[in-house]
């Protein structure tokens, strides 16, 4: 009965294409809805994979974490340097890792850390070696893949976060790439990773050795070029300073882990309450963030529903007019040995190879979609949105989809199951 | 030995009867012509032979099995074992080619049929041009052929046409009447045509005439 069916819906081949469209608009729409909820989801998941706490100024801790795990949002503040040291001799903390942020270049941020950051990403070195030495820097696949920059190959950061940041650039102390990432599709991708202590040097910064980095040789000397003729603006986490003002080491955040999940209870709330710092899980703030889309994504899901029930309801009457149309064929099949049951199982079957087409279509669109706001759109890509893989909930919609043709068939399938037959062959 | 054994058969709608204590014979390989004006009952003996109806007595017996009585599936059984049926206008699956109805028709009455012998019947037929082509890109007599193979790619016992030649002049009346008569004859089966066209009676030896639900006359 297949062949039949699909010659019923072939010999109908502008209703059938409507109803698909209809349908397969709404599916799509539901897909993109999913994969985008899921994909953000996961991606914030990942970018804070291994980082139990995040400790920086005071202020709104989802800002907090957005600037120092995912490196969206701009920083809070900067801390003074004295707050890494007491937090490493902690018992409660496994590691704390720096970070000191403040420059760019070509939009990609330079982070003062520790090379112990690439583990916390799980990022491993695909060419070149760590950062040791003063202004040496080590950049993330997509930094290497978007701005072609290669081993060897020295560029000026600017003052600021953001790519049209109109900060001043710090001519006297380019930094030089040491080594590139293997991609991870984290936010250590978009990164440009360098010491602490040239953070410091490249703003003028005067630093004892051994402070947030092991030794190094030459900080004074960059120091020394910077203070020639440095005229600083507001750039982020370094932003506010005078030429002549005397500035003292500080950071931006600190990445922690702890070394027991008893320190969970304690050491956030230790901090938040006794210290001028701000403790901010990441989990916690991911989730809330995650929160705050739940209604927009809600009602846009609700909307693509309604358009599916549209869909179901455009099914119903092209087959209900169908059926009146086709009496006399279903009459015959019934005269040629088919039984009632047959006849049903026809109607039905048409309404939900309709739908799963359709179902099937705009899965495959929603995919499609994102493959191509991935390839197009810069913004999309970056926050690490792609075509994304089927996903269980899919198999749902189609499920759900083929249901909703089974319904809008279920009453024209009826009618013409419960015929009388002699009529019928009487007209004709 | 009878294939087709109608007793006392009477059939009403509401209070108007339709037939009354209708008996018929059919013999396997006889070639009977019903012929009655409108309203004299044709289709009702038709829909009850089908099995579509149940007669409000008698009974109806196709190759000794009854089909008057029992479910409408076992009545559907009786008819897909043993009857096809070529109707006036409701011919053809109108979403399927010629070929793909004749194995439709296949399929349902459960009979293996191979493509070699769809081909051999439309050859026959002379419509194996046509085997591809949807019913409404066919002549009516173009139709009319493919609807006849329809019936006959099943193998019935009886085969049934209801007003075959009514819209048909008389050359092509008698055209149909002679294909019919040979089709039946080459394939072995039993033949009742139901008409009002009185063109038809002189080539059937077998003729009933019917009028109001009753037999006025077997030749």
């Amino acid at each position: 009965m297949i062949g039949l069916v699909k010659a019923y819906l072939l010999e109908r081949k502008l209703t059938t294409a409507l109803n698909v469209l209809l349908l397969a608009i709404s599916v799509a729409m539901l897909t993109l809805l999913l994969q985008f909820a899921r994909q953000s989801e996961e991606r914030f998941l990942e970018g804070a994979e291994g980082i139990d706490l995040v400790i920086g100024a005071k202020g709104s801790p989802l800002q907090l974490v957005l600037s120092s795990v995912y490196h969206l949002d701009q920083p809070t503040g900067n801390i003074p340097l004295s707050a890494l040291e007491r937090l490493r001799h902690n018992p409660l903390v496994a590691s704390a890792i720096p970070l000191a942020l403040g420059d760019q270049f070509a939009g990609f941020r330079i982070v003062g850390t520790k090379s112990e950051l690439f583990d916390l990403y799980s990022a491993k070195l695909q060419s070149g070696k760590t950062f040791e030495a003063p202004l040496e820097a080590v950049i993330g696949s997509a930094v290497a893949e978007e701005t072609g920059a290669g081993l060897g190959q020295r560029f000026i950061g600017s003052h600021g976060l953001a790519e049209n940041a109109e900060g001043q650039g710090h001519e006297h102390t380019p930094f030089i790439v040491v080594g590139i990432l293997e991609p991870t599709g984290k936010p250590i991708d978009r990164l440009i990773l360098t010491s602490v202590e040239s953070v410091w040097d490249v703003h003028g910064i005067q630093h004892d050795h051994g402070t947030a980095e092991d030794d190094h040789d030459g900080h004074e000397d960059a120091a020394e070029a910077h203070h020639a003729d440095a005229d600083h603006g507001s750039h982020g986490a370094y932003g506010v300073h005078g030429p002549r003002e005397p500035m003292v080491p500080e950071i931006t955040a600190i990445l922690l882990n702890y070394r027991s999940p008893a320190a969970a209870v304690r050491l956030p709330s230790t901090i938040n309450r006794n210290t001028a710092l701000q403790a901010a899980s990441p989990a916690q703030e991911s989730s809330r963030l995650i929160l705050l889309f739940e209604p927009a994504i809600e009602a846009l899901g609700g909307f693509a529903v309604l358009l599916a029930a549209t869909g179901a309801l455009a099914i119903f009457v092209a087959l209900w007019s169908a059926m009146r149309s086709r009496e006399g064929d279903l009459a015959l099949l019934r005269v040629m040995g088919a039984s009632r049951a047959a006849i049903f199982g026809t109607v039905l079957l048409e309404g939900v190879m309709t739908a799963l087409v359709a179902a099937a279509l705009g899965i495959l669109a929603a995919h499609g979609l994102l493959w191509l706001a991935s390839e197009t759109l810069h913004s999309v890509g970056e926050a690490g949105i792609g075509p994304g893989h089927l996903l269980p909930e899919e198999i749902a919609i189609l499920a759900g989809a083929a249901a909703l043709g089974a319904l809008a068939a279920v009453i024209p399938a009826w009618t013409v199951m419960r015929n009388n037959l002699a009529p019928i062959l009487g007209r004709n | 030995m009878s294939l087709l054994e109608l007793h006392q058969v009477s059939y009403r709608y509401g209070r108007s009867p339709v037939l009354r204590d209708f008996d018929m014979t059919l013999d396997v390989g006889d070639r009977c012509l019903m012929l009655g004006p409108s309203g004299s009952g044709k289709s009702t003996l038709i829909n009850l032979v089908c099995g579509f109806l149940k007669p409000d007595s008698g009974t109806i017996d196709i190759a000794g099995q009854r089909i008057s009585e029992g479910s409408e599936a076992a009545r559907d059984a009786v008819r897909r074992r043993h009857i096809s049926v070529v109707f006036q206008s409701l011919r053809l699956v109108s979403a399927l080619d010629i070929k793909a109805n004749l194995s439709l028709a296949a399929r349902l009455a459960r009979r293996e049929v191979t493509p070699r012998d769809i081909h051999a019947l439309l050859e026959e037929m002379g419509i194996a041009g046509k085997a591809h082509a949807k019913p409404y890109m066919l002549s009516q007599g173009e139709a009319q052929r493919a609807a006849l193979a329809r019936a006959l790619v099943v193998k019935p016992d009886l085969l049934i046409a209801d007003e075959p030649t009514s819209a048909l002049d008389a050359r092509n009346a008698e055209t149909v009447a002679r294909l019919l008569l040979d089709l039946s004859h080459t394939h072995g089966t039993t033949l009742l045509v139901a008409t009002h066209d009185e063109r038809l009676r002189s080539h059937f030896s077998q003729v009933i005439d019917l009028h109001a639900g009753v037999v006025e006359q077997i030749v």
